[in-house]
């Protein structure tokens, strides 16, 4: 296991595709650091919580939709393009059982992944950190915990692309299934259990309760999508406190509902939907093993 | 060395091997020659381990690793350690050097960090790739692919080298270079297996030589023996040209009317003397006469029809 483990940690680190979109996904954090600075400088309203809590829902949606991608390309296209290549013939000569193979190649992309959640985190921190966020052992705690969230959600997303890896003989049609099936799990199939939920949700439902049925609904139905599960976890990352706020205008005192978000932390989140991390976990290992299963009876030809 | 006993390997609907038995003893350079598509890799392939046969068995190294659909992982892994195989059609990792890639793969064999060094310099030597040790192996040529190929296979000093394929897109000059290494390996007393579909390849550097075709094996001996085979099955295409029509009769040729005063005979042996007998006695006359060697596949394909 060890030994595929060190070759895919080589390759995945230059793997430049990765690199690339880490890249992109940091460039686009700029306007948001720059926002947030502005709405927490002098004169701005925000607080340091809910820029946290901004800022954390926004590294979860760039990491899941670039960084989940590449995984699951990356996944699609580990087996059947050694197979197309020639490489796993030369490897599985060797005194190496498939099992230990596939696993150590696996963990190694995994570890490939876990450094590339790191850094876009690590850059978050330092853009909370340049807003003027104090990074306290909480922040840091909760940053790493959100890392460790994120980094399931790329294991998700390789070991389903392994499946399609060993299923799929082309390594180009892996490739544009891969594609096809991240947006249908991570965009078409939300839309559509949304729809559901709105459809049976009573009319006078408060946000917390449109955020607990949300969370039913996507436990219940799409408890096979990495970003679905994440997402109801980093909805409780924190609560929406309403405050009634006045006003003068010209034409006299004007008062309205704000929600103001109030910061509970990764950790509270993770304690709260303990469900959807357990979800995470088992449907990584489900979809490994039965790549693994497929791969150690497969002709490698 | 190598056992394989009444190999079958069935893909959805195409009998890759059909029945498929041979043996390779210790010391032995055994050619397994057949045309494309005869079966050499699927029966290379099964061997390792890297296919699943439906049916037969294997044994390598005097190891059973094969019985009953099922591999015995044990005993393969064993014997894995003993044998070097060099794929058809592989690359290796573009973003390492050759250096690099030997030192990866003798990784697997748990060779000590103290041998390794000079194990590697001297497979880089043998295979002249030294020079660009730290060159990526991205940047190189068919043939110094061919050559890293067949370096990885020795990296582990194996017992038995398994070879599919490996002249196939090398200049003379590199095929020259491989037989040299087979040879080599002969001395030193190693068994090699290697496949090809061109006689050439193999005739100079085997003593045995194995024909596979449709998945069976349709013959065994000698490169001598094999040869004569080969060469039996040479003859002429010979163009007469006539005013009358030409009477065949008697004779076991293939022959066709190419036009009103031209036949071309096609036939194998020697039979110069038959069709000069038969010009002079009809009044016709030789416009063209063509040694004919028939391809490998053609013999192959005479040897299936004289079996069945």
């Amino acid at each position: 296991m060890w030994w595929g483990f060190k070759l895919e940690l080589k390759k995945g680190i230059r793997t430049k595709k990765l690199w690339a979109v880490l890249l992109i996904m940091l460039l686009l954090y700029i306007p948001v650091i720059y926002l947030l600075k502005q709405g927490t400088g002098s004169g701005g309203e925000m607080s340091g919580e809910a820029a946290m809590a901004i800022m954390i829902q926004f590294i979860t949606g760039m990491s899941m939709f670039f960084l989940g991608i590449v995984a699951i390309v990356m996944g699609a296209t580990s087996v059947n393009k050694e197979i197309e290549e020639g490489t796993i013939r030369v490897v599985l000569s060797k005194k190496i059982s498939r099992l230990s193979y596939i696993l150590g190649k696996f963990s190694g992309q995994s570890v490939v992944f876990f450094g590339a959640v790191l850094l876009a985190v690590a850059v978050a921190l330092a853009g909370l950190a340049y807003v003027g966020v104090d990074l306290t052992g909480n922040v840091v705690s909760d940053v790493l915990l959100l890392n460790l969230v994120l980094f399931m959600v790329m294991v998700e997303f390789l070991a389903l692309g392994y499946i399609l890896s060993t299923f799929l003989k082309s390594s180009g049609s892996a490739l544009g299934v891969a594609l096809v099936l991240f947006f249908i799990i991570y965009l078409v199939i939300p839309i559509f259990v949304q729809y559901e939920m709105y459809t049976h949700a009573p009319g006078d439902i408060s946000e917390g309760g449109l955020r607990d049925l949300k969370a039913d609904y996507y436990t219940k139905y799409i408890f096979y999508s990495p970003t679905a599960q994440v997402e109801v976890i980093t909805s409780y990352v924190s609560d929406y406190r309403e405050v009634k706020k006045t006003v003068d205008t010209p034409k006299g005192k004007v008062t309205y509902t704000k929600s103001i978000p109030t910061y509970n932390g990764v950790g509270h989140a993770i304690r709260t939907r303990w469900v959807n991390v357990l979800l995470l976990f088992l449907m990584s290992a489900a979809y490994l093993a039965l790549a693994v299963v497929r791969f150690v009876r497969m002709d490698l030809r | 060395m190598l056992r394989i006993d009444s190999l079958v390997k069935v893909y959805r609907d195409v009998r890759a091997l059909d029945g498929l038995s041979l043996e390779v003893k210790e010391g032995q350079i055994y050619g397994f020659l057949g045309p494309n598509g005869a079966g050499k890799s699927t029966a290379i392939l099964g061997t390792l381990g890297l296919i699943y046969p439906n049916s037969g068995r294997i044994s390598l190294l005097g190891k059973e690793v094969f019985r009953d659909g099922k591999f015995s992982e044990k005993a393969l892994l064993e014997a894995k350690s003993k044998i070097g195989y060099m794929p058809e059609h592989a690359t290796l990792w573009d973003f390492l050097t050759p250096y690099q890639t030997l030192d990866i793969l003798a990784d697997s064999f748990d060779i000590p960090r103290t041998e390794r060094g000079k194990r590697i310099r001297e497979l880089l030597e043998t295979v002249n790739l030294w020079e660009v040790k730290d060159k990526k192996v991205g940047k190189f040529s068919k043939g110094m692919r061919q050559r890293l190929l067949l370096a990885q296979a020795l990296i582990n000093d194996p017992e038995l080298l398994i070879l599919d394929e490996p002249m196939s897109g090398l200049d003379p000059k590199g095929i020259a270079e491989f037989k040299e290494v087979i040879r080599e390996q002969k001395k030193a007393g190693k068994t090699v297996f290697f496949s090809s579909h061109i006689l050439a390849h193999v005739e100079e550097v085997c003593d045995t030589v194995g024909v596979i075709v449709r998945g069976k094996l349709r013959l065994e001996g000698n490169i001598k023996q094999i040869k004569e085979n080969f060469l039996k099955k040479a003859g002429y295409l010979i163009l007469l040209e006539t005013n009358k029509p030409v009477s065949f009769e008697g004779v076991d040729w293939e022959v066709e009317r190419v036009s009103p005063t031209k036949y071309k005979i096609k036939a194998p042996g020697d039979i110069r003397e038959e069709v000069n007998d038969l010009v002079w006695g009809q009044g016709a006359k030789i416009l063209q006469l063509m040694v004919r060697v028939p391809s490998l596949e053609e013999v192959f394909l005479s040897l299936v029809k004289e079996e069945d």
